[in-house]
């Protein structure tokens, strides 16, 4: 376990490199200058120009800017971004947003999407099977602005259960952005609990569990499902890992003062050491969050040996 | 226990399976006695109905697609299948008590063996997790397997395939049944294991005084182990008889098929006798005996009408055929 654990950090390194590159050159090739704007109505003078360029390096080439940025990172410096705020800072005070949202997402996907799954398995081919399979596919169908934007229409200008958007990021503003945010998910680990329940309760050790005399309740909840989980565990958890990179889409639309806004404001602004420095934390913790998945699937299944 | 006390009589058991194609008519009518210290073989082909036999008396049939039609499952004197589920499930474990053929898949993967036999104490007898498995390791040194309180945590996975097999036994004698059912037990298993697991049954019915049933297809199994053997064919019992009379004189042309195709060494060199044709389609029986196509005894009358019925050949045997005669004459 021991080795197997220092093997995939070690792995985690090129990963790492790899995405600061690509990200690194992708922002590198974006058109426009950041100094515009910058000097009020004016184009700025070139002395202050010539002095910004400086500062941030902008003037060296692709690979010097690159592997001065690198070094830093080793030592955990971001960098500072256009606007003199440390890159680090900024994602500090934005994360917990984030991973309130991410939280809320995993419960309902866990809550909803399980039972869901749980109810149409053990009914399948009656009413709640197919309401669940209709409706999950109706989930997947809607682009999530779409959805976004429906449930501020219903549920928070009409219906005015929710508020429409999450400035201050309270758990309560944040209840109906989760939930968007999880729909997606919802609907795939309903149908994959609902998939893996059906094919467990045929299998033979379920049967098993009836010879032994077991209650229905305890050869479906226990036998069975506890089988039928682990896809599910381990899906829920990568995607736990992609929710942790904030969702530029919703916090967009609900006006939520996370990640995923951070991203799409540098991103507008040119604001290339924020970009880089965003999506550098964003592949590390989905690197970390999937190497737990894996360690929890082997706990899970004990089929599964990391050694 | 009474040595001679009727645990288990089966009296026209019928079982069907309502599928999306029609109706198998897997079960026609069944009826045998098991009694306490016996050990009954029912033999039979795969698809002959051996298993969902067993699986209706347990009570475990997949329903739907099958559903018990009609008969009666009486234990020790009380019809199983006229009780309520919750007081039916009372009687599995403690009453009658069942081993599979696969025991890698009849046992559950992420659960540790132990667990699963100290399952039938916490559920059944309502014991603490400890006691539970104490019990759990007494058993598995009871089915004689080695380092019993070393492995109690183990996985299935983590045990050889007579290992296995020897914990679903140990799981199903956990409460010390009644009766016990063998599904098919040796078959996933390599000849000598088959052996051990066939002696360690034996050796546990010689201590309990259980009545067990033995579920297979393989007749040299069966001659060691059984004193009875039904046999079975189509949903339907074609011939019962003590194990030593059957061998030596089948009365039912199906039996002497069966007994004819075991390979012999004495008869080395010569084309072995298998019986010719397939099993009929449950969905689409023929009308008469249902073995007529593959008889070579049959006559005109076993093409049409009902399928024969099971009548006494001699004292404590019975055969289902209407040539019984000509077949059990046949020497």
């Amino acid at each position: 376990m021991g080795k197997f654990i220092v093997r995939r950090i070690l792995q985690m390194i090129p990963v790492l490199l790899g995405a600061t590159f690509l990200i690194f050159a992708l922002v590198f090739l974006l058109p426009g200058d950041p100094t515009v704007g910058r000097c009020g109505e004016r184009p700025c003078s070139p002395a202050y120009v010539a002095a910004f360029r400086a500062e941030y390096n902008l003037d060296k080439p692709f690979i010097v800017q690159y592997a001065l940025y690198l070094g830093k990172l080793v030592q955990g410096d971001l960098g500072t971004n256009f606007y003199g705020n440390s890159v680090l800072h900024e994602l500090a005070i934005r994360y917990p947003v984030t991973l309130k949202l991410a939280l809320i997402a995993i419960a309902f996907e866990i809550v909803v999407g399980i039972s869901a799954g749980v109810l149409a398995g053990i009914r399948k081919g009656k009413f709640v099977d197919n309401l669940v399979t209709v409706s999950t596919l109706l989930l997947i169908s809607i682009p999530v602005f779409v959805l976004g934007g429906l449930a501020q229409m219903i549920f928070g200008i009409k219906l005015g259960w929710f508020p429409v958007t999450a400035t201050e990021g309270t758990w309560y503003q944040l209840l109906l952005p989760g939930m968007v945010l999880g729909a997606l998910s919802v609907a795939y680990a309903a149908r994959l609990t609902r998939t893996n329940l059906v094919e467990n309760l045929r299998a033979d050790y379920v049967r098993t569990a009836k010879a032994k005399g077991l209650s229905p309740k305890r050869a479906i909840g226990i036998h069975a499902l506890r089988n039928s989980l682990i896809p599910v565990v381990t899906y829920i958890g990568a995607s736990f890992g992609a929710l942790m990179g904030g969702a530029i889409v919703t916090e967009r639309i609900f006006n939520i003062n996370g990640i995923g806004y951070f991203i799409f404001r540098s991103i507008t602004q040119r604001d290339g050491v924020s970009v880089v420095g965003a999506v550098v934390v964003l592949v590390f913790v989905y690197l970390v969050v999937n190497l737990l998945v894996d360690i929890l699937y082997g706990v899970l299944d004990p089929r599964i040996s990391h050694d | 226990m009474n040595t001679n006390e009727k645990l288990l009589e089966v009296n026209d058991l019928r079982v069907e399976f309502r599928m999306r194609d029609g109706v198998a008519h897997a079960i026609n009518g069944v009826s045998f006695e098991l009694y306490a210290r016996e050990t009954l073989a029912i033999l039979g082909e795969s698809g002959s109905g051996k298993s969902v036999t067993a699986q209706a008396i347990m009570g475990i049939l997949d329903s739907p697609p099958g559903f018990v039609t009609g008969g009666e499952v009486k234990f020790r004197g009380t019809d199983l299948l006229a009780l309520p589920e919750n007081e039916r499930r009372k009687v599995r474990g403690p009453g009658i008590s069942m081993i599979f053929q696969d025991a890698l898949s009849s046992l559950n993967p992420v659960f540790p063996v132990g667990w699963q036999i100290a399952e039938m104490f916490r559920q059944h007898r309502g014991m603490n997790r400890t006691d539970a498995e104490a019990k759990a390791i007494g058993l598995m040194e009871r089915v004689h397997i080695p380092a019993a309180r070393e492995r109690v945590r183990a996985y299935p996975h983590q045990f050889s395939g007579g290992m296995r097999q020897r914990i679903m036994i140990a799981m199903a004698i956990a409460l010390d049944p009644v009766v016990l059912i063998a599904d098919e037990p040796t078959t996933a298993l390599d000849v000598t294991v088959q052996a051990q697991i066939m002696g360690l049954l034996k050796e546990l019915q010689d201590e309990a005084g259980m009545g067990l049933i033995l579920i297979t297809h393989d007749l040299g199994v069966v001659a060691d182990v059984a004193d009875r053997i039904a046999v079975m064919y189509a949903g339907r019992l074609v011939e019962t008889a003590g194990v030593v009379d059957l061998y030596a004189r089948p009365a039912h042309p199906y039996t002497k098929g069966l007994l004819e195709s075991i390979p012999r060494l004495d008869l080395k060199g010569q084309t072995l006798n298998a019986i010719g044709g397939l099993p009929p389609n449950l969905l689409a029986m023929p009308a008469g005996c249902p073995f007529h196509p593959r008889c070579r005894y049959a006559v005109d009358i076993c093409r049409e009408g009902e399928p024969p019925p099971l009548e006494e050949v001699v004292a404590g045997r019975a055969a289902a055929c209407h040539r019984v005669k000509e077949v059990y004459g046949d020497e």
